[in-house]
């Protein structure tokens, strides 16, 4: 296990410079030393940076779609990196684990080659806080694994991160980021043929729409996965009755 | 100042608003009481470190008249008191059921326990009156389980000092005013030091979460952060104007406006009220007979500007730092 560190104020300001962003830039201790501090939390950061360097790798061509990517990091960061929520909320160990230890994965992964991402957005990668999830390289995807993993494992996960338009229509909405509301959702896409509903771009967001504005005046966390569930298929039946 | 769109929600059943009375009566951190502010709201907790729970012994408060007029029979109570929690940098919520049915009007109390390793920086404690299970008629009442019947006024708990990020905005200086360093006065929110004239400073207090929190929000497009810019607003049209009679009396005392950021304040954005521009207009304005409607007038040039914050902004920007 590696212990965790922390980049702390300032580090994030000197370090990720647009040389940084547009180079292979990777820092030094004695570079990062005046911003870092230790943790009490460590992680399995051998095991996660294996992963990182198959799916980079040997393991690339089958990730193509970069949904695909973040299907497969997330479960292994979550797993990996199993501090309590406490760490998780805590930007500054992200920041060291994007910025200091694995900068070429968030670069390979919004790759500023083919336009696929601007110097702007992969900035964000990079510095953004935990409050935003749909920015920050890692700590993204440790929270949707963690809504997502149930007893069963990762594979609710996956469904939902390979399909990156359904991703960001749960997860960009700060109201439908609960567990029994998450967990829900996926019981109904299971059920569900995946072009009924998770597959349906049109479908799908009306109906995470539509729970969203009702979790104006409900508690998610009062009635629980069950009724969540009967609330989403409510919402389903009326999109596609 | 800037304008966002609201849309007033109005609930499709009856809702009974803020009348769910929340008290925090004591503290225990691991076991050990842990002094509350007599003001409540904010509960701090970041003093001390190395502790593993927080326990709170909280009073909800419901009336007669709010039961009846949320449930449709008013010999059954079928609802739940319940303290709702959310901390948005771990994501977190939870609900901590406080009376459930069967409950009648009055003082309803009970612990909540939070881990500390579940929470960081703000965790928010509401109070709520649910309803509890679903029933089938169709009419004015609220008939889905955990339908919101009524809340209350809420409870930021702070599990760490707020951070005073303001990047891309305010050029701030956070400072603890309770330290005897620091140039603020304890118990003010912010201060505006004009000590050294060639390189103003504007300090916010670190011991004031609440506005510093508020600040921090400004940039989301949530409620707190369209709160944050009221606040900020209101605070730099102060600010603004503490700035601007500092520089109309450095001016006078060396007979001369001799910075950038004097010349912003007085020739450009209060040139409506001093026309001239002269030593002397600034001298005249700051006499004891004036002196009153001149920080009033000055008040009112800038509540006028669109976004004042913007306006702190600039002219942080033109101090050398």
């Amino acid at each position: 296990m590696t212990r965790l560190y922390r980049l702390t104020t300032g580090g994030k300001e000197n370090l990720v410079t647009d040389e940084f962003l547009t180079t292979e830039t990777t820092y030094s201790e004695d570079r990062v030393a005046p911003f870092r501090e230790q943790t009490q939390y460590t992680a399995d950061l051998d095991s996660l940076g294996r992963v990182l360097d198959w799916v980079m790798g040997d393991g690339a061509e089958r990730f193509d779609d970069r949904s695909d990517l973040d299907a497969a990091v997330a479960p292994a960061v979550r797993e990996f990196v199993n501090v309590p929520r406490r760490a998780a909320a805590d930007e500054g160990i992200w920041h060291y684990l994007s910025i200091v230890w694995r900068p070429d994965y968030v670069r390979y992964r919004w790759t500023l080659e083919r336009g696929n991402s601007s110097l702007t957005s992969l900035r964000e990668k990079f510095t953004k806080s935990t409050r935003d999830l749909y920015a920050p390289a890692f700590a993204r995807l440790w929270f949707m694994a963690d809504f997502t993993k149930s007893d069963g494992g990762y594979r609710t996960t996956e469904k939902i991160l390979k399909r990156q338009y359904s991703a960001n229509r749960l997860f960009d909405r700060t109201d439908l980021r609960q567990r029994p509301v998450i967990r829900a959702i996926a019981r109904v896409a299971y059920d569900l043929d995946d072009d009924e509903f998770i597959d349906d771009d049109d479908v799908f967001e009306t109906v995470a729409k539509a729970v969203s504005h009702e979790l104006t005046t409900i508690s998610a966390e009062s009635v629980g996965v069950d009724g969540m569930e009967k609330l989403v298929r409510q919402k389903y039946d009326r999109v596609t009755g | 100042m800037t304008t966002h769109e609201y849309s007033v929600d109005t609930y499709p059943y009856r809702h009974a608003g803020e009348t769910v009375g929340f008290d925090i009566d004591s503290c225990e951190i691991d076991g050990q009481k842990h002094e509350l502010d007599s003001s409540g709201s904010p509960v701090t907790l970041f003093e001390s470190d190395g502790w593993s729970t927080v326990t709170f012994e909280v009073a909800l408060t419901v009336e007669d008249e709010t039961l009846e007029y949320v449930f449709p029979d008013a010999d059954d109570h079928d609802g739940a008191l319940v303290v709702e929690g959310y901390c948005p940098s771990t994501h977190g919520r939870f609900v901590e059921p406080i009376a459930v049915r069967d409950f009648g009007a009055g003082s309803h109390a009970s612990e909540v326990e939070l881990n500390r390793e579940e929470f960081r920086g703000l965790t928010t404690l509401t109070p709520r009156l649910l309803r509890a299970n679903s029933r089938s008629a169709d009419d004015e009442y609220a008939s889905q389980s955990g339908r919101y019947l009524a809340d209350g006024p809420r409870f930021d708990v702070y599990f760490d000092r707020p951070k005073l990020s303001l990047k891309g905005d305010l050029p701030v200086i956070p400072a603890e005013f309770s330290d005897s360093n620091n140039p603020g006065e304890p118990g003010t929110e912010w201060f505006v030091d004009v000590r050294d004239a060639e390189t103003p400073r504007l300090y916010v207090n670190r011991d004031y979460p609440t506005v510093v929190s508020a600040i921090n929000a400004i940039e989301n497009p949530t409620k707190q952060g369209i709160v944050g810019r009221v606040v900020l607003n209101h605070l730099a049209v102060s600010m603004l104007t503490q700035f601007t009679i500092k520089a109309a009396s450095h001016a006078v005392a060396h007979g001369e406006i001799e910075y950038e950021w004097q010349e912003t304040l007085l020739h450009g954005l209060c040139s409506e009220y001093f026309t001239d521009g002269t030593v002397e207009e600034l001298e005249e304005s700051l006499q004891v007979e004036a002196i009153s409607d001149t920080v009033s007038k000055i008040e009112t040039i800038y509540q006028r500007r669109r976004a004042p914050h913007e306006d702190v902004k600039r002219l942080l920007e033109v101090m050398p730092s």
